[in-house]
């Protein structure tokens, strides 16, 4: 037996001695590529923390056929920030051409694995805010190579990690190959595909598709087509073009963004809706926005215009027809995944309701937003507006369709002046006005509230002080000054109530109520105390005095009613009716009657 | 000369006579109109009423004829033509007191057919048609019969107004 093993051994001796010689080629290549290894990636390394302005740290480094070279526990820290790591991963591999090294003896990365890796959003934010142009740089300088990426299992921490939210965790292939790329991204709610090509001196053309069904959108979200093309030098960053279709509707933006501090960017953006997805409970049609503004460390500060266009509909309660909300200085700071601040040196909502334009300026907005559970969103706001102030909370559920908003606040001191750009009632007025309102809408949409104005100057106000001036030939009382008003009111798209009206100036003390509906049918009931100078001015103030002595003592009640346009008017009884009625003569009263009759309408 | 002067008058003569016939034709159709009402025979009554409407729109007669015509067709539980006739009165004869009749019966149509618009368009031109102003009384009463013979009583309130027929409340209208 031996000895014919030893007769097969030097019959094969030569085999055995290739084989051992390649062998121990082999051998000593990947002692050599360990030694490389162990000697270039940690050189390699410090290289690259250095120009990124980063600390680079790993447990060891060490070359595994046929993976490649392995890092255990790499971390990336920013030298600005000790809070922790940006990126950490228990393992990254970096995959390279065998064949390449053994002949030209370099390593040409082709391949970078990175499993369970941890992304921590608020540090690597914080270090592309300060060291993101150095960044970039190094991106553009890299070779135009083929290489893919894979991703799997990541996880993306987007608020510091002592919040207990839970990490987003995602898988990413990317791969490029002769200035063509393609990739996908996928996690629990997600998935998207887009592939496209790169060229380094003239842009970056890529298209793709995206599906998401997560607790961000109310339904899911088909976001197809998707075409953009971008432009990247060495200063800036240019969206051509970026158009897709989501769920069917059309998606366009365009945008440009600056790579040095201060982050200056503008972008239009603009969606529009298919008429046949323009519904009462999703009325909205387009939206358009046009910002532009600078990224800081920890707030947005942004300029522009907010347009919106809705479907109206008054029959099903739907007054909106459009809007649009300009700001200037406008900031925005998250603090957390549920709270956002803004901040807004001017802004100015032009409103349509009613094929009528209205108009809200207001100063100095500052606005709390906090989540409230899934689909309730709790804004605190205070603004100066019109020379007074408001204060107040808005709530807005996302939950039904359309979106129902309910809000109350205080405001003081407004100037009346100053609000015929919101309300044309207040054109020819005064004064200052305070109160507080609730309104809620679209559904069961009303507005109601309290109004108080002292030492004011009402023209042309209301119906009831047109009427009574009119009526009694009093066009003194066309014009009130040094008037205190106190009302409630309540509108809803179909009346205006006004309730426990108060009005007092020097020579009128009103009370009395009305409601006028949207056929413009009112019904209204006074009580009047005129002082002795308008009661002589008025010609029929004039005969009720003759009958009546001191008749100004006594209040006037009267209702009116029907047409705004063209009412009917009753004189209630009173105290000082039932002295007129007693003296005078049955004849005369079918006279008086006969005479203002003829006189109608109002 | 004379002989003209002859066939002037004559010719004048048979124009009168024309229009003193038309005249007569129209109270003709109204009086055989009433008669057959007051037979209890509306049917006739209701075709003697369209002849004179037809045949002679510029008749005093005529107002209280296109009233009729309505007024039929909504005892006959024709209600698109009631409206139609009604319509026609209003349009036509708005200034008249028993307009707001002929409205209180489109109201009234519209309400029992569930037509929300319509009853709120009719209000307003209820409201709108005739505004009174009440010193010392509380109300203003019209009276008004009608050619099939059917006793009206519009009562004018400041907010309302009611419309009673032959007694019995026929529809109040509050705006």
């Amino acid at each position: 037996m031996g000895s014919h093993l030893l007769r097969f051994l030097i019959k094969c001796k030569g085999w055995i001695v290739f084989i051992v010689l390649i062998g121990s080629l082999v051998g000593a290549y990947f002692l050599l590529l360990n030694s490389l290894v162990h000697r270039f990636i940690p050189a390699f390394v410090d290289l690259m923390a250095q120009r990124l302005n980063v600390n680079i740290t790993f447990y060891n480094v060490h070359y595994s056929f046929p993976r490649g070279i392995i890092l255990n526990n790499v971390r990336i820290f920013d030298k600005q920030n000790s809070s922790g790591p940006m990126l950490e991963a228990p393992q990254l591999t970096l995959g390279f051409a065998l064949p390449l090294f053994f002949s030209q003896e370099k390593i040409h990365l082709n391949q970078i694995t990175l499993e369970h890796m941890t992304i921590h959003a608020t540090a690597l934010k914080n270090y592309v805010t300060h060291d993101g142009s150095r960044l970039w740089k190094e991106f553009r300088a890299l070779p135009d190579a083929d290489i893919q990426i894979q991703l799997a299992n990541t996880q993306l921490y987007l608020f510091k990690s002592d919040q207990i939210v839970a990490p987003i965790v995602f898988d990413m292939d990317f791969e490029v190959h002769r200035g063509k790329f393609i990739g996908k991204f996928k996690d629990e709610h997600a998935f998207l595909q887009f592939w496209g090509s790169w060229q380094k001196n003239s842009g970056l053309d890529w298209k793709g598709y995206m599906f998401y069904n997560g607790p961000l959108a109310p339904a899911p979200l088909y976001i197809l087509d998707i075409n953009s093309r971008v432009v990247i030098r060495n200063s800036d960053i240019v969206l051509e073009k970026l158009s897709f279709f989501i769920n069917g509707d059309k998606v366009s933006a365009t945008g440009h963004c600056l790579l040095d501090k201060p982050y200056q960017f503008q972008t239009d953006i603009s969606y529009n809706k298919q008429d046949r997805h323009v519904t009462v409970q999703n009325p909205l049609r387009n939206l358009t926005v046009n910002l532009y503004g600078q990224l800081g460390p920890q707030v947005v500060e942004v300029n522009g215009c907010l347009s919106v266009d809705l479907f109206s509909n008054l029959k099903l309660n739907m007054p909106l027809q459009k809007g649009s909300l300009a700001f200037r200085n406008l900031q925005a700071r998250v603090i957390n995944d549920s709270l956002l601040r803004l901040k807004a040196q001017e802004s100015q909502a032009l409103f349509w309701a009613y094929d009528r334009q209205y108009k809200v300026s207001s100063e100095n907005l500052l606005a709390s937003i906090k989540r409230d559970g899934k689909a309730k969103f709790m804004t605190a706001l205070s603004m100066q507006l019109y020379g007074g102030n408001y204060r107040g909370q808005v709530m807005v559920d996302t939950a039904p369709s359309p979106w129902q908003v309910k809000a109350r606040g205080k405001f003081n001191q407004i100037d009346v002046s100053q609000l015929s750009e919101l309300l044309s009632y207040f054109k020819k007025c005064s004064g200052y006005l305070s109160g507080s309102f609730e309104v809620q809408g679209p559904k069961n949409s009303s507005l109601t509230g309290t109004l108080v104005m002292r030492e004011g100057n009402i023209e042309d106000f209301n119906v009831l002080t047109w009427a009574v001036s009119k009526i009694f030939q009093m066009p003194s009382l066309d014009h009130l000054s040094g008037a205190n008003l106190f009302l409630h009111f309540k509108l809803d798209p179909q009346t205006i109530n006004v309730e426990d009206l108060k009005l007092r100036t020097h020579d009128l003390s009103l009370n009395g109520f009305f409601r006028l509906g949207s056929n413009d049918l009112i019904y209204s009931k006074v009580s009047i105390l005129f002082s002795q100078q308008l009661f002589n001015e008025s010609p029929i103030g004039q005969k009720v005095v003759r009958l009546v002595p001191r008749a100004w003592d006594m209040p006037f009640e009267f209702r009116l009613s029907g047409d705004v346009h063209r009412m009917n008017f009753q004189w209630d009884d009173s105290i000082l009716k039932r002295k007129v009625e007693q003296l005078l003569p049955n004849f005369i009263k079918r006279n008086i009657e006969r005479r203002v009759n003829e006189k109608m309408p109002i | 000369m004379k002989p003209c002067v002859i066939i002037l008058i004559l010719f004048w003569q048979c124009c009168c006579c024309e229009s003193f016939l038309n005249a007569a034709d129209a109270d003709i159709l109204w009086s055989r109109a009433v008669n057959m009402a007051q037979q209890g025979q509306v049917d006739l009554a209701f075709i003697n009423f369209r002849m004179l409407v037809d045949s002679y729109p510029d008749s005093p007669k005529s107002p209280a004829a296109q009233f009729g015509l309505g007024e039929y067709y909504f005892l006959q539980n024709n209600f698109a033509l009631a409206s139609q006739e009604f319509e026609n009165f209003y349009v036509k004869y708005p200034k008249k007191q028993e307009s707001v009749i002929a409205l209180a019966y489109l109201y009234k149509i519209a309400q029992m057919r569930g037509q929300k618009e319509a009853v709120s368009r009719y209000q307003k031109r209820i409201a709108s048609a005739h505004p009174v102003a009440f010193i010392f009384k509380d109300s203003k009463i019209f009276q008004y019969s009608s050619g099939l013979q059917h006793k009206y009583k519009l009562v004018l309130y400041i907010d309302r107004i009611e419309v009673l027929v032959d007694g019995k409340s026929f529809v109040k209208i509050s705006y």
